[in-house]
């Protein structure tokens, strides 16, 4: 089975927190290049992985990742449609 | 970041990896009958000293090497799957190709194959699955 392709806001979180690719792999125990794979959305993280993600954001795995294309947070916060 | 030419891209080290390798078994084949050995032989170890410095290149200066070679538990779950993706291809790859060297060795009535072929087999194993990743192009 094919699997769908996430979106996430994991590059966005990340800079917001000011934190290296290397200290968000050191965090979530992966190499560095993973996370790029994960922001460039080149790779879908397993459940244990979007967990521990979340787990150092602090936010809920939805906020996070998404099956359909995640809205702007300016966008979320006004609750407007994407056009 | 380092400047991307055609003598450090793994594929091209690959290529001329796999070439040295192919040279070594035909030259060996070649030693067998050859009136002037010495010379052959010369030229056998400089191709065996263009075999090391491209496999250095090709595998070992890339990581391919440790990561095909590494235990699990040191990867992480991208790269579990990289490796065993390469390992799966390779699995089928070298079965292949070791079948096709039997049957051909079988038709041409030349007994079994020597140790020099048995050798390059051991060492294709070996890189394999370093060389799938490798032309795969994957970060690693």
């Amino acid at each position: 089975m094919k699997s769908r392709k996430l979106y996430n806001r994991i590059a966005l979180l990340r800079l917001e927190r000011r934190m290296s690719r290397q200290e968000l792999a050191d965090k979530i125990g992966v190499n560095f290049q993973t996370i790029g794979y994960l922001e460039r959305e080149e790779y879908n993280p397993s459940l244990d992985l979007a967990f521990r993600i979340s787990e150092v954001f602090e936010l809920p795995i939805p906020f996070i990742f998404s099956t359909a294309p995640l809205k702007a947070l300016s966008d979320e916060l006004l609750n407007r449609e994407i056009k | 970041m380092e400047k991307s030419t055609f003598m450090n891209r793994p594929r091209t080290m690959i290529v001329f990896n796999a070439i040295t390798i192919l040279a070594i078994v035909v030259l060996f084949e070649f030693l067998k009958f050859a009136e002037n050995k010495i010379l052959l032989a010369g030229f056998e170890l400089l191709i065996v000293i263009a075999a090391v410095i491209t496999f250095y290149m090709a595998y070992w200066q890339t990581g391919l090497w440790r990561l095909s070679h590494i235990k699990t538990e040191k990867l992480d779950e991208r790269e579990i799957k990289l490796v065993s993706d390469s390992l799966r291809i390779s699995y089928s790859v070298f079965t292949i190709l070791t079948i096709l060297i039997i049957y051909a060795f079988a038709v041409i009535e030349k007994g079994p194959i020597d140790v020099v072929i048995a050798a390059g087999l051991l060492y294709f194993a070996h890189i394999l699955p370093s060389a799938i990743l490798g032309w795969r192009g994957k970060n690693f």
